[in-house]
């Protein structure tokens, strides 16, 4: 409990840690030597973007971690949810919650729409469906048809966020903290409510899917259902992420949702922890932080910066093999690990026990690289 | 009436006649073994009423209700619950949680509640809990409660099938080779078990079964298929004296 | 475990309450600023200095020690298509700054220190890269930041804080168009650069020429569809087909199909290298089509003749250019941009992206040294809207910037594919507005 207590005021004062000068040369000291980038107003900055991302990250979680379902695609329901709060922002004078509201909502009914037809998909098939979504996206922010709202290739530039005068409030923070709590506050809320609902029948009805489908069938769950609602909430968390996304960065444009971006989201997610609420927060930290200190790291150990994505792959395939549930799972795993274990893991540690650890691997199983899938029940239905 | 009535059951897929004309009753809190040998339709006369799969013809009553109008995941709610021959459990879940799981029809908490953990999700939480503990606590698993299923011995996570079956209360209980894979010790402890869950909780339980010492020992009655037909039924030692069953097992060697 | 759910269910009611009252009430007020006063604070800070007065601006010396002047660039580097452009300007304008801090001591006794922040092309990531360059490295200024949805995406934060943007790697016009006083652009702009082709093609064929265009759908394209139906005004001569394609497909074949469809009797194209070399060869080698190609200077790089396939097959296709080509190695610029690149390019090679690179630098160079000593964000923007006939030493024209005036370079000649490399050819098309 005190943990939480500590982690609730860390959260709260943070902003103004920069402001206290032995605090602020601690953060820049740390900042100096490991290249986080957690000291200054970039540092509140910094924290700010890892809200955003926690948001998107934990709803990502929901459907892939969780139900299983692999989206490759993130970035587009992301993008519905920037572009709908940025044209109401922009085009009406919709207030700022209301957008959030209206972009999750309508970024959930698109998540339900396209996970009907999603359906009929699985495994690899599905993933390149949602790479297909990413794909034709900007083509779809630049149809005429849309374009008055979108303003096509151009893209919403919006008045940078500043803090009200009201209450008085600007006389306590400035532009950067005001934006952090715009932004840590629903952040925070949308991870409790994620916590509390993989934790209820909700969320153990989605494992329930991805562990056994017929046997989630049989135990009463509505696997079409399900599985849609796994991509609404997603989707829910994806527009109300979009639509924080659109308020702290004040622009979005076709070109701010890449491909390479949404496959990102899923590598970090598995480095963070598959259907663990920690797996989102560690995946989002991962997110926003990695870049500085890689490139600290760079220029320490004098590695090319643009070899980064290598060593994330040598990064990822080596976490899949040694902790399948990700950094979280091995924090869990910590917990209980004696030397007894570790020696049996290295003994064990031969290369075909890696490779079958590896196509054992959830996210490999569900992208067809690793074992068959036993049953299909709908193959032998006449 | 009978508690669950099958009426001229027939499927098949593509030419194969997987079951043709099936038909038999199950009397309430009896318990009725389904055997046969390999191929005879015994998985499929399951899987047919629990709507896996969709049979060409028939009708299949469960307290006057028809199964086949009902979708796969409504099944439970009538009030029948089922085992796997090759085991469904949830491997990443602890035996609480696939428990929870086995509950899924009897709770009603919609996702906001579940997510803001509104008054009716917590109690329902808190009465999944206490009923799991109980079904726990009557198959003798209460040790394992919060232990991975993956990590489990075969034996335990067949009992942790039943456990997951048992405890959504089902009034007909459908056990697929619930011995499959069992050592001889294990199996005697399964009589008594499947003994007690009909004499105690009062479930009527179907039961498809190779291990035929189980099957007998168990069943009130014992109904036999071959090739997709019923080709006897009546008490155990009826069955066993019926020219027909000795014939049907003389002939198929794997039996 | 415990479920600590009920705590934190009051917890989360609590605070969505709080935050609910707070937002309505906060947003509300955001309303009423909004009506009073202007939104866009570029304008708020634009209004009071028509004229000369760049007082608005602090003389901030953030980034100037005595013996260095930080600054900063934004540059895909990595994990685009894009960072072609990046991994070649960058070393060509480190190259330069490092040959003048080695050669004259640098400029007025201070060092350049050019730190890039790679964005992967993405404009989320511009803005935490530039955010960290202006508030954790503290530079003075940003320069020849790249793309223009990318620089879109901080255009407006360095305007708020008074940043100096200099000479923005982009010829989209809306960055010097209304004049922010804070930013330079130096790309030519592609409404102009298409108004030069569509002249050319009014004075070089016929009247009741057919005109096809293929163009990227994005601002690149339109700016170059709007500059060519400009140029060819009055002269009978006039667009009769336009083939679009996203920047994501490099495959022109069904492009090029319907314009021959079309029977068309020139295309001009808005194309990037990949698209430009598809073009090129679909046209003469599948459709066996000779018809006259024009390409914006965006594809004047080798890379497009080599992607246009078998050799030969671009001969003759037109382009623009701004800057000598590297092929010009008798060029007394080209030859010491290849010197220096030797010398301090830290094993990149010279190309016409490094050329490009250097010419930046050169500008930036030119600028710091005019704001003197005393150098400050103020004067700087001062000595940027001063600089007057400055002819770079692989520019094709001059250099004319004023407070009216903010777009670096709007001179460019044509050039014509002859063999593998671009060949420049007549006079040069100038649209410089400063006097």
């Amino acid at each position: 409990m005190i943990g939480w207590v500590l982690l609730g005021l860390f959260l709260l004062f943070f902003p103004y840690l920069h402001t206290w000068p032995a605090a602020s040369s601690f953060l820049d000291s740390v900042d100096n030597t490991t290249g986080l980038g957690i000291g200054g107003t970039f540092g509140v900055f910094q924290m700010t973007t890892l809200g955003v991302w926690l948001v998107i990250l934990t709803g990502l979680n929901i459907l892939t971690g969780y139900s299983g379902q692999i989206s490759l695609g993130h970035g587009a329901f992301v993008a519905a949810g920037a572009y709908i709060t940025a044209i109401l922002l922009d085009q009406t004078a919709t207030p700022l919650v209301v957008a959030i509201l209206a972009a999750a909502i309508g970024t959930a009914a698109i998540g339900f729409a396209i996970g009907i037809p999603s359906l009929r998909l699985t495994g690899p098939y599905l993933a390149i469906a949602t790479l297909a979504i990413i794909v034709s996206m900007p083509q779809f922010l630049k149809w005429d048809k849309v374009s008055e709202w979108t303003k096509g290739s151009t893209g919403i530039d919006l008045p940078s966020a500043d803090v009200p005068t009201f209450l008085g409030l600007d006389r306590f923070m400035d532009d950067s903290q005001w934006l952090y709590y715009s932004v840590m506050v629903p952040a925070v809320i949308m991870t409790v409510l994620a916590w509390n609902l993989t934790r209820s029948r909700i969320g153990r009805a989605f494992i329930a899917l991805r562990d056994s489908e017929i046997g989630a069938q049989q135990m009463g769950v509505n696997v079409s259902l399900y599985k849609t609602l796994a991509f609404a909430i997603s989707a829910l968390y994806a527009g109300v992420g979009g639509g924080l996304f659109a308020y702290t960065q004040d622009f979005v444009s076709p070109d701010s949702f890449g491909i390479f971006q949404s496959i990102e989201f899923l590598v970090v997610i598995v480095i963070g922890g598959l259907a663990s609420t920690l797996g989102s927060v560690l995946a989002a930290i991962f997110f926003v932080y990695q870049d500085g200190v890689v490139l600290r790291l760079a220029e320490l150990i004098g590695f090319p910066e643009r070899l980064r994505w290598a060593f994330f792959g040598v990064g990822l395939i080596l976490i899949m093999i040694v902790a399948p549930n990700g950094v979280a799972g091995l924090v869990q795993r910590l917990k209980t690990l004696r030397p007894a274990t570790v020696l049996e893991m290295l003994r064990q540690a031969r290369p075909s026990a890696m490779i079958s650890r590896l196509r054992n691997h959830p996210l490999a199983e569900r992208l067809g690289l690793g074992r068959r899938d036993e049953h299909d029940p709908g193959d032998e239905e006449s | 009436m009978s508690l669950l009535q099958i009426d001229n059951l027939s499927i098949h897929f593509g030419g194969l006649v997987a079951l043709d004309g099936v038909s038999f009753e199950v009397e309430a809190g009896t318990i009725m073994g389904l055997i046969g040998p390999n191929g005879a339709g015994k998985t499929t006369v399951f899987n047919c009423i629990t709507r896996v799969y969709h049979p060409n013809e028939g009708s299949i009553q469960f307290e006057g209700q028809e199964l086949l109008r009902l979708p796969p995941h409504e099944i439970i709610r009538a009030g029948t619950a089922r085992t796997f021959q090759n085991l469904e459990l949830f491997s990443s879940m602890t035996v609480l949680e696939n428990l929870l799981v086995g509950q899924h029809s009897s709770f009603h908490a919609n996702p906001a509640e579940a997510a803001f953990s509104m008054p009716r999700s917590r109690a329902e939480e808190r009465l999944g809990v206490e009923r799991t503990n109980e079904i726990l606590n009557f198959l003798r698993l209460e040790d394992y409660r919060d232990v991975m299923v993956s990590g489990l011995p075969f034996g335990t996570k067949k009992r942790v099938e039943l456990a997951r079956a048992m405890v959504s209360r089902p009034r007909l209980l459908l056990l697929d080779e619930p011995a499959n894979g069992l050592s001889r010790g294990e199996v005697k402890v399964l009589i008594e078990l499947v003994r007690s869950l009909r004499d105690q909780l009062g479930v009527t339980i179907l039961l498809v079964e190779h291990h035929m010492g189980l099957v007998m020992a168990v069943s009130d009655r014992v109904t036999v298929l071959n090739f997709g037909r019923k080709i006897a039924e009546g008490t155990p030692s009826e069955v066993q004296r019926d020219p027909a069953v000795i014939e049907a097992y003389l002939g198929d060697t794997g039996a | 475990m415990k479920l600590p759910n009920v705590g934190l269910f009051r917890l989360v009611l609590l605070l969505a309450a709080a935050m609910m009252v707070l937002a309505i009430a906060c947003s509300s007020d955001d309303d009423d600023d909004g009506d009073g006063e202007p939104t866009e604070p570029a304008a708020e800070t634009e209004a009071p200095s028509d004229g000369d007065d760049l007082s608005f601006i602090p003389e901030d010396t953030t980034g100037i020690t005595d013996t260095e002047i930080l600054i900063g660039s934004h540059m895909p580097l990595s994990e685009s298509s894009a960072a072609i452009f990046g991994t070649q300007i960058v070393p060509g304008m480190q190259a330069y700054f490092a040959y003048i801090n080695e050669t004259e001591g640098g400029v007025n006794g201070r060092k350049i220190r050019l730190l890039v922040g790679d964005d992967h092309y993405l404009p989320s990531d511009t803005n935490t890269v530039v955010r960290k360059l202006v508030e954790q490295d503290g530079v003075f200024a940003i320069v020849s930041g790249l793309g223009t949805a990318q620089h879109t995406a901080v255009f407006e934060y360095l305007t708020e804080n008074n940043i100096p943007d200099l000479f923005t790697a982009t010829g989209a016009t809306l960055f010097t168009d209304p004049i922010t006083r804070t930013t330079f652009g130096y790309n030519p702009n592609y409404v102009q650069e298409g108004n030069a082709i569509g002249t050319y093609i009014a004075e070089n064929f016929p009247e009741g020429t057919r005109v096809g265009l293929l163009i990227q759908n994005d601002d690149f394209g339109n700016d170059g569809k709007d500059g060519i139906e400009s140029g060819l005004e009055g002269s009978g001569i006039t667009i009769t087909t336009t083939e679009t394609y996203e920047a994501v497909n490099s495959d022109m074949t069904a492009q090029v199909q319907r314009l021959r469809n079309a029977d068309v009797d020139v295309i001009a194209a808005y194309t990037l290298p990949l698209q430009s070399g598809s073009l090129i060869n679909n046209a003469r080698s599948t459709l066996d089509w000779d018809v006259p190609i024009i390409i914006s200077g965006v594809s004047a790089d080798p890379i497009t003749i080599l992607l246009a396939g078998d050799a030969g097959q671009a001969e003759g296709v037109i382009t623009t250019a701004y800057l000598t080509p590297t092929s010009q190695t008798e060029h007394p610029g080209i030859q010491k941009h290849i010197e220096i690149m030797a010398e301090y390019g830290g094993g990149a090679d010279a190309t016409n992206l490094s050329v490009y690179g250097q010419s930046v630098a050169e500008l930036t160079v030119k600028v710091f040294r005019d704001a003197g000593q005393d150098i400050n964000r103020r004067n700087v923007i001062a000595a940027a809207e001063q600089v007057r006939d400055f002819l770079c030493s692989v520019c094709l024209g001059t250099i004319n910037l004023s407070p009216t005036d903010h777009r670096s370079i709007e001179t460019f000649s044509f050039a014509i594919a002859e063999g593998d490399s671009w060949v420049l050819f007549g006079d040069l098309v100038s649209y410089e507005s400063t006097p």
